[in-house]
């Protein structure tokens, strides 16, 4: 029987096929460890005490990576060593675009990375074009006969990236996993999935490049990263992408842990738009009052006046409808847009932005990947509220300036006060743009 | 820190003053406010036979199948309505295999027995296939503080299809998967017998277990379930 679907993973014995019986070559091992009080888990090295995880006669449970199917000391994981079964092609690379001088530098050294199996940091500011500085280096890899994985903590994230690698690499089979799909796992030398389903691989890849490594739950979550390691080959690489990274990444790169390079211009070769900051000390009760802070109102009517686009964000939803409430106050013949994350008409909202029908939208949240417009401004009121991160104003601020006819774009923060998470993102896009400079 | 056994975000557990002033016995929260908020807890009037909501309490068309086929009516009382939270639950806690789920509605289960004051419980057993996978009796999981006899045991018919892989039509016609344990006549005959099970569904499998606790002449007999 075809056992490839044990190449470099560790399944449990009720993930395996109906009627399968494994050969002598397949390792068998605990799915749990058992030290005094506690229990570890061998697939997300989480360590739970045993009262908490017990079950009826002296068995235990996993409850942290329960949603992958349940690991237990009733149940073995099966393995195979990954053996680069794949079918050798000179130049799987299609794709014909060409990246500007600064991306063909980055992209020499994403090569040099992958080729010397090194664990890198690529910090590269939004609106660089990441995604295709790859490419030559996948296309290397694969011909190396290596194997590769893409993954990534967002769903949305692999699904816009699994089309345009499949562009890129037209005659290369790729298997995309995620936890919303029902299409079977399949051995493929390239694979793109969600970081949780690393958990599922053992020492697979000969390079892993992890995407968004900063976007949740990846950032705060010890299992996922657990699950990096692991689905690594002890030889391997590991690139991490990010626009914004965390103290934990930061820190691994000052103790040399991993390298790093930057790529702080974005793909029109311009700098990231600086914050600037307006102090609004009581931006809070004035919205209750139906107020807004006077230099609010007016960065907002220039705008109307000038037609020129914005997104304006305010920390929660309870916020948008007091916002509407209150602009309306002051221009009350204006139409105002708002959408959040669980709004049911979110897509034709964002699309009647997309279509310029109407000039700016408020919102809570970043509005998911890919929904970009060109040309807009940034306005945050609130910025200072413990629901934006740093690297979630960071990426703010990245919506801002995306186009080549107008790539500066303004981003503007009303704050009641200076917090930790504005100041750090000042100060990293600061940092960027120092860097960019002198590339300019 | 305490986090919710569905969703997983922070329960502030901190005492109001109305708790500690009223003098009730202080309940541990297992899972946050918003997730409580959608279960439906089950109130009269519902169905005399299987205890689910009705606009008026009289037999439904099942029960009165029912009460033809066997001769006799089951009477049920379930804590929950069988909505899609509970659907939820059931995945996470049963299938999933989730054992620390079995408290959330441990202590609302146990007034809904006592206040039946029954003799003698017997909880549906699972079959060894479950023993061997998922390594614990859902319905046992959730008697905290009750107890229970093991009366009920699981013939090995060698039933690979779960009962909730099948279809309803062919739940109704199950052949009868338990058998009485030890002494069960002499503990049975002329007690008041709760049986308990997690979900009723059609009725099969509660009817199957009573069809062997009437045999052996029960003064009263009636179920309990998490959900209906
Ligand atoms: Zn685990
Ligand atoms: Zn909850
Ligand atoms: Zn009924």
């Amino acid at each position: 029987m075809n056992e490839d679907f044990l190449y470099g993973r560790r399944l449990l014995i009720q993930e395996l096929p109906l009627n399968y019986k494994p050969s002598d070559q397949v390792g068998i091992s605990p799915a749990m460890e058992l030290k005094k009080t506690m229990i570890r888990c061998t697939r997300c090295n989480y360590t739970s005490s045993i009262s908490e995880v017990a079950l009826p006669q002296n068995q235990y449970f996993c409850p942290k990576c329960i949603a992958l199917g349940r690991v237990s000391t009733l149940t073995k994981f099966y393995h195979l060593p990954e053996p680069n079964q794949f079918p050798t092609v000179a130049d799987p690379l299609t794709w014909q675009g060409t990246l500007s001088p600064l991306q063909q530098q980055c992209s020499l050294e994403v090569c040099h990375c992958l080729q010397r199996h090194f664990k890198h940091l690529l910090w590269a500011v939004t609106g660089a074009g990441k995604t295709e500085m790859l490419f030559a280096a996948i296309s290397q890899a694969l011909s190396r006969g290596e194997r590769l994985a893409i993954a990534s903590p967002r769903v949305d994230v692999c699904l816009e990236l699994y089309p345009r690698l499949q562009l890129a690499f037209a005659n290369i089979e790729i298997c995309l996993l995620h936890g919303r799909q029902d299409e079977p796992y399949s051995y493929r030398q390239l694979t793109i999935c969600t970081t949780h389903q690393l958990l599922r691989f053992y020492h697979a890849f000969d390079n892993l490049i992890v995407d968004e490594v900063d976007a949740f739950p990846y950032a705060e979550n010890q299992q996922l990263y657990f699950a990096t390691q692991q689905a690594i080959k002890p030889s391997g690489g590991c690139l991490f992408l990010t626009a914004t990274p965390g103290p934990k990444l930061l820190r691994q790169v000052k103790r040399k842990e991993i390298g790093i390079s930057y790529l702080p211009l974005r793909y029109h070769g311009h700098l990231l738009p600086e914050i600037k900051v307006k102090l609004a000390p009581t931006w809070r009760s004035q919205i209750k009052q139906k107020k807004l802070p006077r230099t609010l109102v007016q960065a907002i009517k220039i705008r109307l006046v000038q037609h020129r686009p914005f997104l304006l964000f305010v920390p929660h939803v309870a916020d948008l409808s007091l916002f509407k409430i209150s602009l309306s106050k002051y221009f009350p013949k204006q139409e105002c847009v708002t959408v959040h994350a669980a709004d049911k008409k979110r897509l034709e909202k964002v699309q009647l932005m997309r279509d310029q029908k109407i000039l700016f939208l408020v919102t809570t949240s970043i509005l998911e990947r890919g929904v970009t417009f060109p040309d807009i401004d940034v306005l945050v009121l609130g910025a200072d509220d413990n629901v934006f991160s740093s690297a979630a104003l960071v990426q703010i601020a990245g919506r801002a300036g995306r186009s080549l006819s107008r790539p500066t774009g303004d981003v503007l923060f009303w704050l009641g006060s200076y917090s930790v998470n504005v100041r750090a993102a000042i100060k990293q896009i600061k940092f960027v743009n120092q860097k960019g400079r002198k590339l300019q | 820190m305490i986090q919710c056994l569905l969703c997983n975000t922070i329960i502030d557990n901190q005492l109001s003053l109305v708790q500690i002033l009223s003098f009730k016995p202080i309940v541990e929260k297992t899972i946050c406010d918003d997730c409580a908020d959608q279960f439906e807890y089950l109130k009269p009037p519902f169905c005399d036979g299987c205890g689910k909501k009705q606009i008026v309490e009289e037999l439904c068309s099942d029960c009165q199948m029912w009460r033809d086929k066997s001769g006799y009516l089951l009477h049920n009382r379930s804590l929950l309505a069988y909505n899609e939270a509970t659907k939820q639950f059931m995945q996470q806690y049963k299938f999933a295999g989730d054992f620390r789920l079995r408290q959330v509605f441990s202590d609302e289960l146990r007034h809904l027995i006592n206040d039946l004051h029954a003799d003698l419980i017997i909880p549906i057993p699972v079959n060894e296939y479950t023993w061997k996978t998922r390594g614990f009796n859902q319905v046992v999981g959730m008697l905290n503080n009750i107890n229970y006899e093991n009366l009920l045991i699981s013939k090995n018919n060698n039933q690979h299809k779960l009962q909730s892989h099948k279809k309803r039509y062919e739940r109704l016609f199950t052949k009868q998967p338990f058998k009485l344990g030890d002494q069960s006549l002499k503990k049975i005959k002329d007690k008041k017998i709760i049986l308990v099970d997690d979900v009723y569904t059609t009725g099969r499998t509660l009817y199957h277990a009573a069809d062997l606790v009437q045999s052996c002449q029960p003064s009263e007999l009636m179920s309990v379930t998490l959900a209906r």
